[in-house]
């Protein structure tokens, strides 16, 4: 009974809404629904997807997410390796979990003034004689590589990632696999490569597929901190909704639509490897 | 059930549930039960008054000026709990934001909106009376409206369109450059002028890529056209001749923009921020007081002035409107005849308090009444009005706007710098 309750919740709140507001998305790009919706068209769609705007954008929001992961990971990794019975200290626990407390608008005004080329840094390397002016100092924020924005990402994930794979330490025994590759005449290296790595990586798999998705879908971060153009996707897709033309809204629902059905498959192939690898042989 | 053949079950219940939700209502119907025709014709003015008391009145107005926001609460709000026994709720969104809920509520066929009246410029204007979406002609049951110096193309005529009682102006504002007059004691007047400026002093400048830039956009343009070549009916031809001397402009100068012009502040109060923390040596702003309010606020230096430039800027009006299906557009009408009151309009023309201008017309206002306008328009660090009103410029039709921001996004700003 209980678990026919928590299905029928899991329809009401989740699945319900979700594929409503889908459905709705589809029509409305479609011009099926909606304010413009006058028959069907495909000129939404085409607009949408002929603009090489949109490509750059999309190509954009998986470069921060991906490089944005991956430093955090490497980062992650080396503070749980390295420094995890210093970690494991309260004080340390504290310090870990503040910037996760912090909303991510508050970051990111925190790296504007500290990266931005009348920031602190800036000021500071010109007190120091580095520079002679806000004009000298390397562009870090609304730059074409998205430093800023990276530098964001990665702060928040590290002490993220930092804590999980702490925690993960344990569960997998790794003190106790460790000490038997080192008994059986294992170097540092083959240790790091052969045991922590992959089971480190592989039980934290899916926690770092959902932190991409994350990032991916990032808003207030590359608001502040990205440039004009290329955007991020939710920036790209609130300034579609946000346009003096009536006639990008449809665009816009289009836009969201065809991520929400790319989340839905990523998450449907991550869910089905999973069901696959638990399967017995 | 296995967990995938629970999830798409969901997902078909969920597509079967909406299709049945959209078949329920014909798509892009409207609110069931509102009229937009004479509203209350039937009732006096004093019964107007008498069905407000008690009401609350939500206000949806662009929050981004703290001085426009105490302006609200603590001179507004007050006066109308007083005075008419009701409650003014204000919510944060403009333009576009203001569109898009409305349009949502009308997709979804809502009686009452969430929104009572709005805060509205010219191009929101235009497509929310695209969308059906404006309660009305309401102006002329005004009392206050007697005041308004409607015959001022300026003030009776919203993006080249004839408001016909479907919004009440409000204030009046001309486009002003700001400079900082310690930084820049010759601040260039001209497009000739600005060219040699930026050549000089490259990464100084920049154009915001929203309302206030399109706004400077426009005024360069209708400065490269010939005289009033722009006005009217929007002109597929005309308007790309002159966009396309805009950009060349643009594009040849570019390269001497703030960050050689690879990425344009998407909001005006980044601009603001460049400008007070010294990255650039301009800032733009739709109202000419603005300067002032924000000397006073701290947020520029003292040495901040304002000008406009030889060609002409933009001037034009803000408005009030309200909404169609509004719970309570009664209440609404005794809110904006309040805001039309000479003594609100006074109190909002003072720098210290907004400094925005009047749309009154001191012909048409009692002798009082004008000298405590006159008093009140009076100026310490902005220019004075009478000085930027031979370089006024009429606001352009709405198409002007909408193209030029869509092209500026896909020639210019998503173009190669």
């Amino acid at each position: 009974m209980p678990k026919r309750a928590a299905a029928i919740l899991y329809l009401l709140l989740a699945v319900l809404p979700l594929s409503a507001g889908l459905l709705l998305a589809l029509l409305v790009s479609l011009g099926l629904a909606g304010f413009l919706g006058t028959g069907f068209t495909l000129d939404y769609w085409s607009a949408l997807l002929g603009r090489w705007a949109f490509w750059q954008s999309l190509g954009f929001s998986f470069y921060i997410a991906a490089v944005g992961t991956l430093l955090a990971l490497v980062l992650a990794l080396f503070f749980t390796i390295a420094q995890r019975q210093r970690l494991q200290r309260r004080a340390f626990h504290t310090f870990l979990y503040l910037p996760l407390a912090l909303p991510t608008l508050v970051m990111a005004l925190y790296a504007y003034y500290l990266l931005s080329p009348t920031g602190w840094l800036s000021r500071l390397s010109m007190a120091l004689g580095w520079t002679s002016g806000a004009a000298d100092f390397p562009r870090l924020v609304q730059d074409a590589g998205g430093v800023a924005i990276l530098v964001v990402h990665t702060l928040m994930s590290t002490f993220f990632f930092t804590v999980y794979l702490g925690q993960l330490w344990p569960k997998e025994n790794l003190d106790a696999l460790l000490q038997t590759g080192r008994n059986l005449g294992a170097s540092f290296g083959q240790l790091l490569r052969r045991v922590v790595l992959p089971t480190l990586l592989k039980r934290a798999a899916p926690v770092i597929l959902l932190y991409f998705v994350f990032a991916l879908g990032s808003y207030e971060i590359p608001l502040l901190l990205g440039r004009s153009h290329p955007q991020m996707l939710s920036v790209y897709a609130m300034n579609l909704l946000d346009s003096y033309q009536l006639e990008t809204i449809p665009q816009a629902y289009g836009l969201a639509a065809l991520y929400t059905l790319f989340m839905a498959l990523l998450l449907f192939l991550l869910s089905a490897r999973t069901r696959l690898k638990k399967k017995p042989v | 059930m296995s967990r995938f053949s629970f999830f798409s079950t969901g997902i078909t219940f969920g597509l079967l549930a909406t299709l049945l939700l959209s078949a329920c209502q014909s798509p892009g119907s409207g609110p069931q039960g509102a009229s937009s025709g004479a509203p209350a014709d039937s009732l006096s003015w004093a019964q107007i008054q008498q069905a407000a008391r008690g009401a609350t009145v939500e206000m949806m107005m662009w929050q981004g000026d703290p001085q426009i926001n105490r302006f609200m609460k603590r001179y507004v709000k007050p006066a109308l709990q007083e005075r008419y026994g009701l409650e003014l709720k204000l919510l944060p969104g403009q333009g576009s934001q203001i569109t898009t809920l409305l349009l949502n509520e009308k997709q979804a066929g809502r009686r009452e909106s969430e929104i009572d009246m709005m805060w509205i410029n010219g191009e929101t204007f235009y497509q929310l009376q695209r969308m059906d979406a404006l309660y009305g002609p309401f102006l002329g049951r005004l009392p206050h409206a007697r005041y308004l110096d409607l015959e001022n193309p300026y003030i009776g005529q919203d993006f080249q369109r004839p408001i016909e009682g479907m919004e009440a102006p409000w204030g009046n504002v001309q486009l002003t450059v700001i400079y900082d007059s310690l930084r820049t004691p010759q601040p260039p007047k001209d497009l000739a002028a600005l060219s040699t400026y930026l050549k000089k002093h490259p990464g100084r400048f920049t154009i915001p890529n929203e309302f206030t830039g399109m706004t400077l956009l426009k005024s360069w343009m209708i400065g490269m056209a010939p005289d009033s070549a722009l006005y009217g009916a929007f002109d597929e031809k005309l308007y790309r001749r002159y966009r396309d001397s805009l950009f060349t402009w643009i594009q040849a100068h570019r390269r001497y923009f703030w960050q050689e012009g690879a990425t344009f502040p998407q909001r005006l109060a980044g601009l603001h921020r460049l400008f007070a923390q010294g990255e650039v040596d301009f800032t733009f702003s739709n109202n000419d007081a603005e300067v002032e309010n924000k000397i006073y606020q701290n947020t520029f230096p003292a040495s901040a002035r304002a000008y406009v430039y030889r060609s002409g800027t933009i001037k034009n009006s803000h408005y009030l409107g309200i909404v169609r299906w509004a719970r309570d557009p009664l209440a609404s009408m005794v809110v904006i005849n309040f805001l039309l009151s000479p003594e609100a309009q006074i109190e909002k023309r003072k720098p210290r308090v907004w400094g925005d201008g009047s749309v009154l017309s001191s012909r048409k206002l009692p002798d009082s009444a004008r000298k405590a306008m006159q008093k009140a328009a009076q100026r310490r660090y902005a220019p004075a009005r009478d000085s930027l009103t031979p370089y006024a410029r009429q606001e352009l039709a709405p198409a002007y706007m909408t193209r030029l921001y869509e092209d500026f996004q896909k020639m210019i700003v998503e173009g190669d710098a």
